[in-house]
């Protein structure tokens, strides 16, 4: 045996090499083109702390969580669900603010993460002014506050983070502990 | 003077090629042996067709909370009549039936593109997808939320005759995230078409986010 396998050492050898040198060529565009597109780097932040990302200086200033049952019932919040308003300090770094993705995600020990988009479907009022910005706005030339507004079951844990995409950044994506 | 030949340039007369040992045989007809039924395994077992880009089942009954990788749903009732009124004021009078599913449906993860997007119901071969004329008043399409339940009705206009066939005592209830099912999961409850009696007229409620009872405690 020792000898048939030095007798072929180098096709041996060539195989070894070729083969996961081959699965790589033939998989890394779309692998690496698949997780390039997509948020999956994030840059974690503490809670309170500034960060510099894509064009604009973040910070969460406040974080509210209320009941539905909490809310006056005009204000339309769907039972069992709790409103998470997260206020976010935006200082634009160039002369306009940057455009952004943002959604809520909730961390789980021996379960996938979850995630909200801020509130679109259900249309909880909680009586804002009309220029308060509830997502990032690009038209935005100086700094200013956003109003973030999610929707989440009443089961919804306390291990929550704020995420933050720029489309320019991508992969890179900012997550502010909430 | 004469030289003793050296004994290594002495010509050798030539030798009969080693045996191969009778053990290395069978051992090569044991991994040949070996390798054949790793790959009848293999081929036995591999998809085929569409079977590698196949929706993934989750089976249960009316009742029973389903849950896949994006959806989860509890079918509460399922019921037949000659014409439905939804919340809207929409009216639909069919020559068929209209077979009303009272469900709810909820995302699990993630409410990017979240869309009751695959609502149909299969009889034998032929598929019936959940109707959108009743606009918002059914949860054909609408948007799901992550953990928060949306429970309102659906309405499949189907022939008559299903009531009392094979196909619709074979009916199935098919609900996904995508109008395309594939690899994904696809949540499957049975629902047997010919033990329902025909209601001349159902009105639906509108579909409501949330779950009432928490909201009560």
């Amino acid at each position: 045996m020792g000898g048939w396998l030095k007798r072929n050492a180098i096709a041996l050898v060539a195989v070894v090499v070729l083969v996961p040198a081959s699965l790589f060529v033939t998989f890394s565009s779309d692998w690496l083109s698949y997780w390039s597109q997509r948020a999956s780097s994030p840059v974690t932040v503490e809670r309170g702390a500034d960060v510099g990302f894509g064009g604009a200086e973040w910070r969460v200033t406040e974080v509210q969580r209320i009941r539905s049952t909490e809310l006056p019932a005009d204000a339309g919040a769907p039972p069992g669900t709790d409103v998470v308003v997260v206020s976010v300090a935006v200082s634009p770094e160039g002369a306009t603010a940057p455009s952004c993705l943002m959604d809520l995600e909730e961390t789980r020990s021996g379960a996938p993460s979850r995630t909200w988009s801020p509130d679109t479907g259900t249309g909880v009022d909680l009586g804002f002014d009309l220029d308060v910005p509830l997502y990032c706005d690009s038209e935005q030339t100086g700094d200013y506050t956003l109003e973030a507004v999610f929707v989440v079951p009443a089961d919804a844990g306390d291990q929550l983070r704020l995420n933050v995409e720029v489309v320019d950044e991508l992969p890179r994506y900012l997550s502010l502990t909430l | 003077m004469t030289v003793p030949a050296d004994p290594a340039d002495a010509p050798v007369a030539p030798s009969a090629p080693a045996a191969v040992p009778w053990w290395r045989h069978a051992l090569s007809a044991l991994v040949l042996v070996a390798l054949l039924a790793i790959a009848a395994v293999v081929s036995d077992t591999a998809p085929r067709g569409g079977g590698w880009q196949a929706a993934i089942p989750v089976e249960g009954r009316v009742g029973d909370t389903l849950v896949g990788r994006n959806i989860e749903a509890t079918v509460h009732g399922v019921r037949a009549a000659d014409s439905v009124q939804t919340a809207n004021g929409w009216q639909g009078a069919t020559t068929g039936v209209w077979i009303v599913v009272d469900l709810s449906v909820s995302a699990v993860v993630d409410d990017r593109a979240a869309l009751l997007g695959n609502a149909s119901l299969r009889l034998g071969d032929r598929r019936y997808s959940a109707s959108d004329r009743p606009g918002l008043s059914a949860l054909a399409g609408l948007p799901l939320s992550v953990g928060v339940p949306l429970t309102g009705p659906l309405l499949f206009e189907v022939p008559r005759a299903d009531l009392d066939s094979a196909d619709g005592r074979g009916a199935r209830l098919e609900l996904g995230i995508d109008s395309d099912p594939r690899t994904d999961s696809l949540l499957v409850v049975p629902v047997d078409l010919t033990a329902l009696t025909t209601e001349p007229s159902i009105e639906t409620e509108a579909p409501l986010l949330g779950d009432p009872a928490a909201g009560a405690e």
